[in-house]
């Protein structure tokens, strides 16, 4: 049940993109950060890959969902409490237990965080581009939910040993919710990606019922 | 009667005339604003004998457009157009993202008519919160008072009733009610329109959703409650079917010329309705909207052929 038409929705993200211009660039060099992190680990590689996606879920979660969309969502809050527990999971478990490692892989995981991370981090804002809705329309990761959670997941997929599904189940919900949403406003793209974004969580719960427990 | 009606505006607003027209038994048909070209339809609230038109408006989405400046003043011609045609009811909600302060805005652009008619609705499970939120609806419209506090879908309603009881013997309310928009909470509805001393209750009903024709339409009557139906349109799923479509000949009838006025005087012309709130946020289809209010109404025979041939589409 949506309080608010798409036409609204554009608005919104249009304030939102002024208000937070040039903010998007340093949220750009973060995810360019993390994606070399992955390619060239380093000894602290882990714990700074899981500040920046945790970084990212924390600001969606107040100030894309509580300060902004709940002005027009009375739903928003709910979602953006969602984020903020995804930020601190993540925290907890990349940061203060250290238990997150990235590494590049070729498998078909591999191969699948590659299309979520190229969707994420290039194709959906090059997509805004080309469609001449201008970066008033510009989705970032660490900026906007959906990205947020293709990269996310996409770098789930991408961990050394296997996920915790308590990091799972979070982007595996909000892609549902979100893939019905789209598919309410008729909006084709958003829920085929919603749509990958389940495929992908359900992925990294398979992989980690099936990994292997790591030698220590 | 415009003459008439500009005279007797120096003398008492529209609305101390309306409830001293309906006291005397008179007509529920009021000569027509500015704007209009035919008396519009009234119809009285039936605990006071005040009459209000019988076409309001609605808030949900349409009028949830957040900061935007263009989508504001956009709205607020909507509103315009909405009084000019002799517009009266406003329903709207905390739980409707901005369009409180949307239609706040607007009445603050376009001055708040003597035809307005304020309805929101408190929306909370927590009975304390009730009163703070209430306080918060009326700065957001810009109105010290409401004319009509509801408790939005049935929530926390045993201890939000006792707040609007209390608002109402004080003066901060005018009336009271009730609403709901799920078929499946009809059953508590009832039990509440059945025992409490409300003044209003609102639900969905029309031409495809006639399950309160069974027994909340009765009931209201019964009960003398004032009826605001909610969903008009059935979400605009009304028009996809017969989009393309002639009007039916028995339109012609009724003075229909579009599609959204036959659905609405389907509404209207239901004894027990007072109100229909369809929401909109276009000019035209405001103007379409408002449309319903003049002209003839179907009779009860006309009324089961409409509700026919609809179902068949």
């Amino acid at each position: 049940m949506l309080s608010y038409s798409v036409e609204v929705l554009q608005s919104l993200l249009a304030y939102y993109n002024q208000a937070l211009w040039p903010g998007h660039l340093l949220a750009v060099a973060l995810v360019l950060l993390a994606l070399l992190l992955v390619a060239f680990p380093q000894q602290w590689g882990g714990r700074a890959i899981a500040v920046v996606l945790a970084a990212g879920w924390l600001w969606v979660g107040w100030v894309y969902y509580v300060e902004r969309l709940g002005r027009i969502d009375f739903s928003a809050p709910l979602y953006g409490a969602a984020f903020l527990l995804q930020g601190l999971l993540l925290l907890w478990t990349g940061v203060l237990r250290g238990a997150l490692r990235w590494r590049m892989r070729l498998d078909l995981y591999g191969s699948v965080a590659l299309l979520l991370l190229l969707i994420a981090v290039f194709l959906l804002p090059a997509s805004v581009w080309f469609a001449d809705a201008g970066w008033r329309q510009l989705r970032l990761v660490g900026l906007m939910p959906l990205p947020t959670v293709l990269f996310t997941v996409g770098m789930l997929l991408l961990t050394a040993s296997k996920t915790p599904l308590h990091l799972t189940v979070i982007p595996l919900l909000w892609a549902l919710a979100a893939g019905a949403t789209a598919w309410t406003l008729a909006l084709t793209a958003e829920t085929a990606l919603a749509a990958l974004c389940v495929l992908a969580s359900v992925m990294v719960i398979w992989r980690g019922r099936v990994a292997r427990p790591q030698a220590a | 009667m415009d003459t008439l009606s500009r005279r007797l505006d120096g003398m008492m607003n529209r609305r101390s005339l309306l409830a001293g027209m309906a006291a005397c038994g008179l007509s529920a048909a009021l000569p027509a604003p500015a704007g209009a070209a035919s008396p519009i339809l009234m119809r009285p609230i039936p605990k006071s004998g005040e009459t209000i038109p019988a076409i309001g408006m609605g808030t949900w989405i349409t009028f949830n457009v957040g900061e935007d400046e263009t989508l504001r003043k956009q709205r607020s011609e909507v509103l315009r157009r909405f009084f000019a045609l002799g517009g009266g009811m406003i329903d709207s909600s905390p739980m409707y993202g901005s369009a409180e302060a949307v239609v706040g805005g607007g009445l603050a652009r376009l001055g708040a008519p003597d035809t307005l008619f304020s309805a929101t609705k408190v929306w909370t499970w927590r009975g304390s919160a009730g009163e703070e939120q209430m306080a918060n609806s009326r700065r957001l419209w810009g109105l010290p008072s409401f004319d009509l506090m509801q408790i939005h879908n049935l929530v926390g309603w045993e201890n939000h009733l006792e707040t609007l009881l209390r608002d109402k013997a004080e003066g901060r309310v005018r009336y009271i009610g009730v609403t709901t928009s799920h078929g499946r909470r009809h059953e508590e509805l009832e039990e509440i329109m059945a025992s409490q001393p409300i003044d209003f209750v609102q639900f969905t009903y029309n031409v495809v959703d006639r399950e309160a024709e069974q027994r909340l339409l009765p009931l209201a009557a019964e009960r003398r409650l004032a009826v605001i139906v909610n969903r008009p349109f059935r979400r605009g799923a009304l028009f996809s079917p017969v989009e393309g479509r002639p009007l039916p000949s028995w339109a012609a009838e009724i003075d229909c010329a579009n599609w959204a006025q036959v659905f609405l005087k389907f509404i209207v012309s239901h004894p027990a309705v007072t109100c229909a709130i369809p929401a909109t946020s276009q000019v035209v289809h405001m103007e379409e909207n408002m449309g319903a209010m003049t002209g003839r109404l179907p009779d009860e025979a006309l009324r089961q052929r409409m509700a026919r041939d609809l179902e068949a589409v």
